[in-house]
C-alpha cells in the first residue's frame, strides 16, 4: 500500500472487500481522503521516511480532542509521484539523516503541490544543522521551489498563534528554537523543524511515549503538541489569526 | 534699378541673382575648396616677391578663379512678377437661438425700450454702425463673414445684417477654428467675434481649454469681441456647472460641487438643493455675489444604493429672472461598490473552508471577514484561556449591528445552535429579503438539515426545501450533472469550456447534503446523478432570487477538489476560483452578469429629440443572442419629490410613474434598437427583462434625462467672461460700439504673392567669357614678364 492509499469512504471500505471491483475502485483511488476530514499524508522517499511511525497518528488524535477539526485517525503514506498526493494538502515529510535525491518528476510534482495550495512539514529526526536530514531538505527544496530561500520564520508569524500562543519551537529536542520556512503561493508553504517533532509524539502499543523529551521533559512534550496543532491550524486557516478582529484579543493575552 | 526694360514690359516687376547650376552641393564644395588651394599655391610662390609684383598677380589670379567659380555656379537672373498678399478679417456672428433673447429685463409696457431688443438685433445694429470702418480696413485686408450656431456658414455682409436666430447650440470654438483654417494666399489678420458668449458645446466654462488655447496661440491673430446681453437689467440666477465624478462608491462620502452664477441679485441668500431623481437628498444655501459673478456650493452625502441614477442641483426661480430653465442642472451618477464585503462563517476548519478563504482573501475586490469555530464546547478545555489565541464568537455584533454592512454572508458547514444564534436567523432572512443581501449555504456535516436549519427562517429563503431531522449527509463520489439552467447560468460560465465538458474533466465530488427539492422560483444548476443512493436529480448547486436578495445553496463540502486535486491532472484550480467569483458577483446582483443589457444612446436628450434605447441579449457564452423576447418598461422618476431632505435609502420605491411598455425581439446581431418619441421633460428609467426559449436571461436598467428646455435657451445666459478671456488671450480688444472698429489692431500680412517667374543665365553671355580670357591672359603675361613660371 505504499503508493496505493487505502480507500476511505464508508462505502468504499465496504467495496474494498469485493476487491478490484475495477472501475469503481479506480475512481475511488483518485480521492483517497474524505473531503471533510483533515487527513495527513506522509511522504515516502528513499531514506528513513518513517522513523516515528506512530507520531502523526498521535498528533491527529490530540488535534481531534482539542480542536473542532475533524481528523482522519490514520496517516496516508504517499510517494511524490502519486496523484493522490493532491488530496492530502498537509504533507508530513520526515527523515532521519540524509536521503537520496528525489527524481525530477517527483520534484516537479511537489512544486505543483505547493503552487496550488499544499503545505509541507519537514521534520528532522537527527537534529543536524545543515547536514543530515536538514541538509537534504534544503537541497530538495532548492530544487523543488528554485529561487525561494529557506528563512527563519519570525516569532511574530501567525504560526505561533494560530491556536495556542507560543514563543518558540520545541520537539523531542530543542536543536533550534526556530522554525524555518519557504514562502510560496503568498504563504509559508513549507516549514522545516530540526527538533524531531515526531519523536515527541510517538507512542508504543501500550500508550507509553517512546522517547524522552529533552531538556524540558513533559511540559516540553506538551509544547511540542501545541506546535503541531498550530501547524495543522495554520495549514487549514492560513492567516486567519492575522485578521484585524483577532489582533486586540491576542495582544491583550500576550501582555498577560 | 530694373536691369531689363523688355522684361518690365513683359510684366516682371522684381528680380534677383541666383545660381542655375545642376551640380550637387558636395561637388560645388569640393570645387570651391580646389580653387582656394590654387589661390594659396600662388600666394606661396610669390611669398618673397615685392608687393608691387605680388599685388597685381594675386588680384588677377583671384579674379580669374572667381571667373572659374562663376563658370561652375552658372549665375543667372531670376525675374518675377509679385504682388502684396491680401489678408482677411473674419467677422463671426453668433446667430444661435440664445441670440434671440432680449438684451435686458425691461418693463413690458415700454415697447421701445432698447432692452427689449434681441441680442441679435443689437449685434446687427452694431454691424450697421461699423459698416464704413469694415469697408476700409488697412492694407490689403478684406472682409470674410460667417454666421455660426452649431455649424459655421460663410455669409456676406448683407447676410450678416439680415440673419435670424436659429440652431440648437452655440459653438464658438468651432467658429474660431474654422476661421483660422489655412487658406493659401489669404492669411488671417484677425477675428471680430460677435456673440453672447453662451457656448454650450466645447466651452462650458469661462476658461479656455488647453487644446483651443494652443490653436489660438499658433494662429497668432487678435480676436476682438463684441459681447451681447450683459447690459444692465439682465437678471438671472443659474446653476452654471456641476462637478461630480462619473461614478462613486457606495457608502463612501461623496462630494458634489456646483457653481451658481447670478446677475442682478446682489447679496441675496437662496437655497440650493441636490436631488436624486426628484427626491431631495441634501440642501444648502448660497449667498449671491454683489455684482455679476459666481459662487460655489458643496454637497456632501453618502450614497446608499448601487446603480445609475439622475441627480440634479436646483435653485428656486427668482422674481424678475429672464431665464428659468437654467435654474436646474442634471447629471447622471453611477454608484458602484468599492469592495464586496463578505462574511464567511465556518463551523470548523476544513480544506473546503481553507481554499474558499484563500481565494476570497486574494480577490482584490473582496473585503473578507472570516469567523471559524476553532473549538467547540465538546473539545478539551484543560488549558488556560491566556494560552490560546481564541476569541469569543461575536454573534450579536455580527448579526445585528454589522450585518447590514455585508454584501454576502456565507454559512460554510456551520451549525448555529451551539452559539445561541437562533434569535439572529430572522435578521439574516431580513438581510436577504428586504435589504437585498446575498446568502450562501455550503454543505458539510454541520450544514443544511444536519445543522438543524429545517423550520428556521433560513429554510424560507434557501433555494431548496430541507428534509426534517438529520441523517441526510452522505459520502460517495459523484460527478454532478449540469442542468439546462446550469448551462446558461453565469455562475457556471467557467472559462471557455462549456460546463458539461468541464464537469467531466474536474475531480468528482464526495460529500452531499440531501434535500427534498427546489423551492418555488429556484433554479438547480447542478444536480446529483445518484444512481445508487439518494434521490436522483437532487440539487447540488441551486440559486434563488428571494425578495430583494439572492441565495445560493451548494450541497457539498468538496468543491475544494476543484482547487488542489484539480492540479493533479494538470489543472490550475481555475474552475474553483471562477465558480466562486461568479457566485459572489451573482449573489450581489452584479448587473454585469445579466444576460440582457439596455443602454440609452445618450445620458440626456434634447426636448423633441427621439429617445433611442439599445437592448442587447447574450447567450450563455455572452455572445449575441438573436430571438430573445424583451419586455421594456419606461418609467418617469422624480415626481412628487418630498420637500425635506431625506436619506435616499429609506424612501419608498414608489416614486415612479410608468410611461410605456413595449415588447420586442432581438435581431440577428442580438440587438433590439428602440426609438421612442420624446416622452417630455424629466428623468426616466428604462427597465428590461428578457427571456429566450422560455428561460429568463435577466434584467437590466438604465437612466436618462430629457431636458426641460433645450440647452441653447437653458444655458443662454450671456458670458462676457468667456468673451473677455478670448480677447485677452489673443491680444484683442473688447469693443462696445461700431466706432471702435477703425482703431483696432490687425496682423497685416508681410508676405508677397509670386504670379510668374523666369530665369536668365548669365554664362552664355560673351562678355563673361571674354572677361575670363582677358584676366587669365593678362596674369600669364605679367608672370612671364616678372620671371615667374
Amino acid at each position: 500500500m505504499a503508493d496505493r492509499p487505502p480507500l476511505f469512504t464508508r462505502r468504499s471500505l465496504l467495496g474494498a472487500g469485493l476487491a478490484l471491483c475495477a472501475p469503481a475502485a479506480l475512481r475511488a483511488a483518485s480521492a483517497p481522503a474524505r473531503s471533510n476530514l483533515m487527513t495527513v499524508g506522509q511522504l515516502q522517499h528513499g531514506g528513513q521516511w518513517d522513523a516515528r511511525p506512530t507520531a502523526m497518528r498521535r498528533l491527529m488524535w490530540e488535534a481531534g480532542k482539542r480542536t473542532s477539526v475533524e481528523v482522519a485517525p490514520d496517516v496516508m503514506p504517499v510517494t511524490a509521484d502519486n496523484p493522490a498526493l493532491f488530496y492530502l494538502p498537509f504533507l508530513y515529510w520526515s527523515a532521519d539523516g540524509d536521503f537520496p535525491p528525489l527524481d525530477a518528476a517527483a520534484r516537479a510534482q511537489l512544486n505543483r503541490f505547493i503552487t496550488f495550495g499544499g503545505f509541507i512539514l519537514c521534520d528532522s529526526v537527527d537534529g543536524a544543522d545543515g547536514s543530515g536530514a536538514d541538509g537534504a531538505f534544503r537541497r530538495e527544496l532548492a530544487a523543488i521551489v528554485p529561487g525561494r530561500s529557506v528563512d527563519v520564520i519570525p516569532r511574530e508569524h501567525v504560526i505561533f498563534k494560530s491556536f495556542y500562543l507560543l514563543d518558540r519551537a520545541e520537539g523531542r529536542t530543542v536543536a533550534s528554537p526556530d522554525l524555518f520556512g519557504v514562502v510560496a503561493d503568498n504563504r509559508v508553504s513549507v516549514v522545516i523543524t530540526r527538533n524531531d517533532l515526531g519523536g515527541a509524539y510517538a507512542r508504543d502499543n501500550f500508550g507509553s511515549y517512546l522517547h524522552e523529551v529533552t531538556p524540558g521533559g513533559e511540559p516540553q512534550r506538551e509544547r511540542a503538541f501545541r506546535l503541531g496543532i498550530n501547524l495543522l491550524m495554520y495549514a487549514l486557516c492560513l492567516d486567519y489569526k492575522e485578521d484585524q478582529v483577532h489582533i486586540p484579543f491576542i495582544l491583550k493575552k500576550r501582555r498577560r | 534699378m530694373f536691369p531689363w526694360e523688355d522684361a518690365a514690359e513683359a510684366g516682371f516687376n522684381d528680380w534677383s541673382v541666383t545660381s542655375l547650376t545642376t551640380l550637387p552641393g558636395w561637388a560645388v564644395f569640393l570645387l570651391t575648396a580646389g580653387l582656394m588651394v590654387a589661390f594659396l599655391v600662388v600666394l606661396e610662390s610669390l611669398r618673397k616677391a615685392p608687393w608691387r609684383v605680388k599685388l597685381p598677380l594675386l588680384t588677377l589670379r583671384a579674379l580669374g578663379l572667381l571667373c572659374v567659380l562663376a563658370l561652375v555656379l552658372e549665375p543667372g537672373v531670376q525675374l518675377q512678377q509679385v504682388s502684396s498678399t491680401p489678408g482677411r478679417v473674419a467677422v463671426l456672428l453668433d446667430v444661435s437661438r440664445s441670440m434671440g433673447l432680449p438684451v435686458g429685463d425691461a418693463p413690458a409696457s415700454s415697447e421701445d425700450d432698447p432692452r427689449r431688443h434681441s441680442r441679435l438685433e443689437r449685434a446687427q445694429n452694431f454691424l450697421q454702425e461699423a459698416r464704413g470702418a469694415l469697408a476700409s480696413l488697412p492694407g490689403a485686408l478684406s472682409l470674410e463673414g460667417a454666421v455660426f450656431h452649431q455649424d459655421v456658414e460663410s455669409a456676406t455682409f448683407e447676410d450678416l445684417v439680415a440673419a435670424a436666430p436659429q440652431g440648437n447650440s452655440s459653438n464658438i470654438a468651432k467658429a474660431l477654428t474654422t476661421a483660422m483654417a489655412s487658406k493659401p494666399g489669404r492669411p488671417l489678420a484677425g477675428v471680430l467675434l460677435i456673440s453672447d458668449g453662451a457656448d454650450n458645446v466645447d466651452l462650458p466654462g469661462n476658461t479656455i481649454p488647453n487644446e483651443l488655447r494652443e490653436k489660438l496661440r499658433a494662429a497668432g491673430v487678435p480676436i476682438h469681441t463684441f459681447t451681447l446681453g450683459h447690459e444692465r437689467g439682465f437678471k438671472d440666477v443659474a446653476v452654471a456647472s456641476v462637478a461630480a465624478d462619473d461614478f462613486a462608491f457606495v457608502r463612501n462620502p461623496l462630494e458634489v460641487e456646483a457653481t451658481i452664477s447670478a446677475r442682478g441679485f446682489p447679496g441675496m441668500t437662496i437655497p440650493v438643493t441636490l436631488k436624486r431623481e426628484g427626491r431631495v437628498i441634501a440642501q444648502t444655501t448660497a449667498v449671491l455675489p454683489d455684482g455679476d459673478g459666481t459662487v460655489d456650493v458643496r454637497f456632501k452625502f453618502e450614497p446608499r444604493d448601487v446603480g445609475e441614477a439622475i441627480y440634479s442641483v436646483e435653485v428656486a426661480e427668482q422674481v424678475g429672472e429672464v431665464l428659468v430653465d437654467n435654474n436646474r442642472r442634471s447629471f447622471t451618477l453611477k454608484i458602484i461598490r468599492d469592495r464586496i464585503r463578505v462574511l464567511q462563517v465556518a463551523g470548523r476548519p476544513s480544506w473546503d473552508v481553507r481554499f474558499l478563504r484563500k481565494l476570497l482573501k486574494e480577490n482584490p475586490s473582496v473585503d473578507l471577514i472570516s469567523f471559524f469555530i476553532l473549538r467547540t464546547p465538546r473539545d478539551q478545555t484543560a488549558v488556560r484561556q491566556e494560552e490560546l489565541s481564541l476569541i469569543p464568537f461575536p454573534t450579536r455584533e455580527l448579526f445585528t449591528e454589522e450585518l447590514g454592512t455585508f454584501d454576502v454572508v456565507i454559512f460554510q458547514n456551520f451549525n448555529f445552535a451551539p452559539y445561541e444564534m437562533g434569535g439572529y436567523l430572522p435578521n439574516v432572512r431580513d438581510f436577504v429579503v428586504n435589504k437585498g443581501g446575498g446568502f450562501a449555504m455550503v454543505g458539510g456535516e454541520l450544514s443544511f438539515s444536519e445543522g438543524g436549519y429545517d423550520g428556521t427562517p433560513l429554510a424560507d429563503i434557501l433555494p431548496v426545501t430541507l428534509p426534517p431531522g438529520r441523517g441526510h449527509y452522505v459520502e460517495e463520489q459523484y460527478t454532478p450533472t449540469v442542468t439546462e439552467a446550469g448551462k446558461r447560468h453565469p455562475i457556471l460560465s467557467l472559462g471557455n469550456t462549456d460546463p458539461v465538458t468541464m464537469m467531466q474533466n474536474l475531480p468528482p465530488f464526495e460529500g452531499f447534503n440531501g434535500s427534498v427539492g427546489l423551492q418555488p422560483g429556484s433554479e438547480a444548476l447542478l444536480t446529483h446523478p445518484a444512481p445508487r443512493s439518494g434521490p436522483s436529480g437532487q440539487p447540488v448547486l441551486a440559486v434563488r432570487e428571494v425578495g430583494k436578495g439572492r441565495t445560493l445553496s451548494l450541497h457539498s463540502d468538496s468543491l475544494w477538489f476543484w482547487a488542489l486535486p484539480d492540479a493533479a491532472k494538470g489543472g490550475r484550480g481555475t474552475a474553483h476560483r471562477e465558480l466562486w467569483a461568479n457566485a459572489i458577483r451573482w449573489l450581489i446582483g452584479d448587473p454585469a452578469l445579466s444576460r440582457v443589457r439596455v443602454e440609452a444612446k445618450s445620458g440626456a436628450f434634447d426636448p423633441n429629440e427621439p429617445v433611442v434605447l439599445v437592448v442587447r441579449a447574450f447567450d450563455s457564452g455572452y455572445g449575441p443572442l438573436a430571438g430573445a423576447t424583451v419586455d421594456l418598461t419606461l418609467e418617469g422618476v422624480g415626481d412628487n419629490a418630498p420637500a425635506a431632505p431625506t436619506p435616499d435609502s429609506v424612501l419608498p420605491p414608489s416614486n415612479a410613474r410608468k410611461v410605456t411598455s413595449l415588447q420586442g425581439e432581438t435581431g440577428p446581431e442580438g440587438e433590439w434598437v428602440v426609438r421612442l418619441p420624446s416622452p417630455g421633460p424629466g428623468a426616466y428609467r428604462a427597465r428590461v427583462t428578457a427571456r429566450a426559449k422560455g428561460a429568463a436571461l435577466g434584467t437590466d436598467e438604465d437612466a436618462f434625462l430629457v431636458r426641460s428646455a433645450d440647452r441653447e435657451i437653458a444655458d443662454g445666459a450671456p458670458r462676457p467672461e468667456l468673451m473677455a478671456a478670448l480677447s485677452e488671450l489673443t491680444g484683442g480688444t473688447q469693443i462696445e460700439s461700431g466706432d471702435e472698429i477703425a482703431g483696432l489692431q490687425w496682423k497685416v500680412p508681410e508676405g508677397v504673392r509670386v504670379h510668374k517667374r523666369k530665369s536668365i543665365p548669365l554664362w552664355d553671355r560673351w562678355q563673361v567669357a571674354l572677361a575670363f580670357a582677358l584676366l587669365w591672359g593678362l596674369e600669364w603675361a605679367l608672370r612671364r614678364r616678372q620671371g615667374y613660371a
